[in-house]
C-alpha cells in the first residue's frame, strides 16, 4: 500500500501532542510533541520500551488518561465524513459514543479485565446496551458472528465465565467485543504480551484476518519489535516520550534512520535468521524527570556529536514516507538486509 | 567422571483440592561443568519446576537429582549444604527477589558471612570484586544503594552478583532477562556469557524465547518441554535448523520474528487444536496427540513415545518421527553445530 502524508483517507490526526504527569516529585512530560496521521484501514505500531510514553499516547487518543495526567498542548483530530472533529473538545456524551463506536481500545493485560462474575454473553450485552437499543437476538447474532471470526465457538464461549477460558481465549473475546460496534479505529496495548508463543501466533493470525474482513485501522502499542514486523504497515519508534522515527515497516526494519531504532534492531535476536552478533546499547533509558539536554538519546548514542548534546532535534524528512528526529540520520541510514543465510535456514524448515 | 548435575527419571506431582497435578514426569537431563543448557517451553510446561528442583528448592516426588554423582537428597547435612552453595538460582523478577530495605552491600554480605566465606573487611573487598564482575562499576557507586535506586537491569545484576557470592558451579537462570527492556537485555546476556567463560560456571537457562536461547546457548544444548516432559533435546543450533518433534516445529513456526521478510516466509502452524490440556487430566499416550499434526490413531493416543536417542546429543519423543528416522524418510542433517 502506498502511504501518503496527507489525503482524504486520514482517520486520525495527532499534532504536537504533549502530555504531563503531576507526581509527588514534580511534573514531568511523558509524551513530547507527538505528531502522526493514521489512515483508514492502516495498521500503525508504536514501539518503545518502558517509560517511552507509548501507552500514555495510546490512552490519550481515546481520552482515557489517568487523573494525574494532563494534555499540555497539541491536538487530536478524528475525521468523520471527511471533516475533522476535535477529540479534545468532545463532551462526555460525545466521548462515550466516540470510544466504542468510532475508536475502541483493548488494554494491556486485558485478559484480566473481564468481569469475573458475569458470563461473556452478559458482558457483550452490557457493551451494546450502553450504546444501542438492539434486541437480545440481534446482540446474540452479532456477538456470535464476531466470536466465529476470532475462531472461538460462540455456543461454548457465550455461556462461559471468564475463568473458564484460557488467557488467549479471553484476549480474543475482548478483541471480538471491541469490534462489536464496528469502530473505525482499534487501539491494542501489548495485545500479545504475557501470552504463550502458540497463543501469540493465533492472536496475530486473528488480527490479520479481521483487518482484511472489516477494514478498520489499528494502532498497536508494544515493546515487541516482532509484533510490528508481523502486523504493521508503518512503525513509529518512541524514546523518552518522543516519536523519534516514523516510516513504512520495511524502511524501519531495513533502512532505519534513527540510531535508537538501528540499535534496537541490533539488540534483538531472530530465531531463524542464522547466527547473529547482537550489539548492546550502553546505559539505560533516561529518567523523564531529568532528561539530558539536546537529543535525549545522545548519552547512549554512538553517532552523537557536540550539537546533539546542545540543540533540540527537529523532525527531518528522510523520504516522503519516512521521518526522523536525528541530525545525523544520513550517516546512520544503511541497508541492513542480509538475504542469503537468513532465507536458507527458514527455507530449510519450511521445505521439510 | 560423573556429570556436574544429573536429573534421573525425576518427577514432581502436587496435590491440590481438584486432584493430583503431574507437573513433571520422567525427566532426564545432564549438565556438564561449564555447559549451557537451555530449557524452553510454554507456561505450564514445567520448566520453572524443573529449575527449582535442580536448585534444590523442591524435592522430586520421583527419581533422583545427582550432583557430582551423589544423590543430593540422600546426602549428609554438610554434603547438601555444599550442593546448595554450588547451585544458585536467579529469578525472573528483580523487583520481587531483592529485599527493598537492604542495601546492595547488605544483600551481598549476608550469604558471604552466613556461609563463613569472608569476614569484616574481607567481605567488603569480595563484594567489590563481585560487583565489578557483573559490570556494576565503579562498585563504590552501588554499595550503599537500595533496590529502588537502581534500574531494572542494575537490579538484575545485583541478583546475579548475589548468586555469584558463593562461587557456584551452576547457575539456574529462570527467565532472568525476560523482564528487562530490550535495549539493556543484550548487555546483561553478554555479562552472563563472560561469567561462564571466566568462571567456568554452568548455566541452566530457562526461557520462553527461542531467539534468546539461540544467542545464549549457541554452543550448548536446548531441551524443549511440553506438559511436564522433555519432548526433544539437541544441540541448540541443530534444534533450530532441524526441529524433529512436531511441537518444536510448531513453536519455531509460530515465533514472531523481528524481521518482516523472515516473518512473511514462515509456514503456517497447523495444529489440530489450540487448546492446552489441563495438567489434571493429561491426554493418554503422547500428551501432544490431541494437537499434533502428525497424529496417528491407535498409536499416539494409546502408547507413550519413548525419549529416543537419535544422534549426537539428540533425542526425541515421537512415534511418527521415530518411524520416519528408522525408515530413512528423514535423516538428521550433519553439522548441527553451526550454519
Amino acid at each position: 500500500m502506498i502511504i501518503r502524508n496527507s489525503g482524504p483517507d486520514i482517520i486520525l490526526s495527532v499534532r504536537d501532542l504533549s502530555i504531563e504527569y503531576a507526581t509527588d516529585r514534580g511534573t514531568f512530560r511523558a509524551v513530547r510533541g507527538a505528531t502522526f496521521d493514521l489512515h483508514r484501514g492502516e495498521s500503525l505500531a508504536l514501539i518503545g520500551e518502558s517509560g517511552s510514553g507509548k501507552t500514555t499516547l495510546g490512552l490519550a487518543l481515546v481520552r482515557l488518561l489517568p487523573r494525574a495526567a494532563r494534555i499540555a498542548k497539541g491536538s487530536i483530530a478524528y475525521y468523520q465524513g471527511g471533516k475533522p472533529q476535535d477529540v479534545l473538545a468532545f463532551s462526555d456524551q460525545h466521548l462515550r459514543h466516540f470510544r466504542w463506536e468510532e475508536c475502541a481500545m483493548v488494554f494491556q493485560g486485558a485478559q484480566n479485565s473481564l468481569n469475573p462474575v458475569l458470563t461473556i454473553r452478559s458482558q457483550f450485552a452490557d457493551t451494546v446496551r450502553a450504546h444501542h437499543r438492539w434486541r437480545g437476538r440481534e446482540i446474540e447474532r452479532r456477538a456470535a458472528e464476531l466470536l466465529e471470526m476470532v475462531q472461538l465457538d460462540p455456543e461454548r464461549v457465550l455461556r462461559s465465565f471468564p475463568h473458564e477460558l484460557s488467557g488467549g481465549m479471553r484476549q480474543r473475546v475482548l478483541i471480538a467485543m471491541s469490534l462489536l460496534l464496528q469502530p473505525e479505529v482499534l487501539i491494542l496495548d501489548e495485545p500479545t504480551t504475557a501470552l504463550d508463543i502458540l497463543t501469540q501466533r493465533a492472536i496475530i493470525e486473528v488480527l490479520r484476518q479481521l483487518k482484511q474482513q472489516l477494514h478498520f485501522a489499528t494502532i498497536f502499542v508494544s515493546h515487541d519489535l516482532s509484533l510490528a514486523a508481523e502486523l504493521a504497515d508503518r512503525v513509529a519508534t518512541m524514546y523518552a516520550g518522543r516519536i523519534v522515527e516514523l516510516g513504512p515497516v520495511d524502511d524501519i526494519f531495513y533502512r532505519p534512520a534513527h540510531p535508537y531504532t538501528a540499535a534496537l534492531l541490533d539488540a534483538v535476536p531472530t530465531v531463524l535468521g542464522g547466527e547473529e552478533q547482537l550489539i548492546s546499547i550502553p546505559g539505560s533509558p533516561p529518567d523523564l524527570r531529568t532528561l539530558p539536554t539536546g537529543c535525549p538519546f545522545h548519552p547512549r548514542c554512538s553517532f552523537a556529536i557536540d550539537r546533539c548534546r546542545e540543540d533540540d532535534v527537529p523532525d527531518e524528512a528522510v523520504s516522503d514516507r519516512q521521518q526522523v528526529a536525528c541530525i545525523r540520520w544520513r550517516d546512520v541510514r544503511r541497508d541492513r538486509r542480509q538475504p542469503a543465510p537468513a532465507k536458507s535456514l527458514a527455507g530449510r524448515i519450511a521445505a521439510q | 567422571m560423573s556429570a556436574l548435575l544429573e536429573v534421573d527419571h525425576a518427577g514432581q506431582s502436587f496435590r491440590t483440592r481438584r486432584g493430583v497435578i503431574q507437573a513433571l514426569q520422567d525427566v532426564n537431563l545432564t549438565i556438564e561443568a561449564g555447559q549451557v543448557v537451555c530449557l524452553v517451553g510454554e507456561s505450564g510446561s514445567g520448566k520453572t519446576t524443573l529449575g527449582k528442583m535442580i536448585a534444590g528448592l523442591r524435592r522430586p516426588t520421583a527419581g533422583r537429582i545427582l550432583f557430582e554423582g551423589k544423590d543430593i537428597w540422600n546426602e549428609s547435612k554438610e554434603g547438601f549444604a555444599r550442593y546448595r552453595r554450588a547451585v544458585q538460582i536467579v529469578h525472573q523478577d528483580p523487583y520481587a527477589s531483592l529485599n527493598p530495605v537492604h542495601r546492595v552491600k547488605d544483600a551481598l554480605a549476608a550469604p558471604l558471612e552466613r556461609h563463613r566465606v569472608t569476614y569484616g573487611a574481607g567481605t567488603l573487598q569480595r563484594i567489590r570484586e563481585i560487583l565489578t564482575l557483573v559490570d556494576l562499576t565503579p562498585p563504590e557507586d552501588f554499595l550503599d544503594k537500595y533496590p529502588h535506586q537502581l534500574s531494572g537491569g542494575q537490579r538484575q545484576r545485583v541478583s546475579i552478583a548475589r548468586a555469584l557470592t558463593l562461587n557456584p558451579r551452576l547457575i539456574v537462570a529462570d527467565e532472568a532477562v525476560s523482564m528487562v527492556d530490550t535495549s539493556i537485555r543484550v548487555s546483561l546476556l553478554n555479562t552472563l556469557l563472560r561469567l561462564r567463560d571466566e568462571l567456568d560456571v554452568a548455566f541452566l537457562f530457562i526461557t520462553h524465547d527461542l531467539g534468546i536461547a539461540k544467542y545464549f546457548g549457541s554452543g550448548g544444548v536446548t531441551a524443549v518441554m511440553y506438559l511436564g516432559r522433555v519432548v526433544e533435546q539437541a544441540l541448540t543450533f541443530g534444534l533450530i535448523a532441524q526441529p524433529l518433534h512436531p511441537y518444536t516445529r510448531a513453536l519455531l513456526a509460530a515465533i514472531p520474528e523481528p524481521d518482516p521478510e523472515l516473518t512473511r516466509q514462515k509456514e503456517k502452524t497447523l495444529l489440530r487444536s489450540m487448546e492446552v490440556p489441563s495438567l489434571l487430566h493429561l491426554p493418554s499416550g503422547c500428551t501432544f496427540h490431541p494437537r499434533c499434526p502428525l497424529f496417528v490413531e491407535g498409536l499416539c493416543d494409546l502408547e507413550r513415545p519413548e525419549f529416543l536417542p537419535v544422534g549426537d546429543h539428540r533425542a526425541v519423543a515421537c512415534h511418527v518421527v521415530a518411524r520416519q528416522l528408522a525408515s530413512g524418510m528423514v535423516a538428521i542433517a550433519k553439522g548441527g553445530e553451526g550454519p
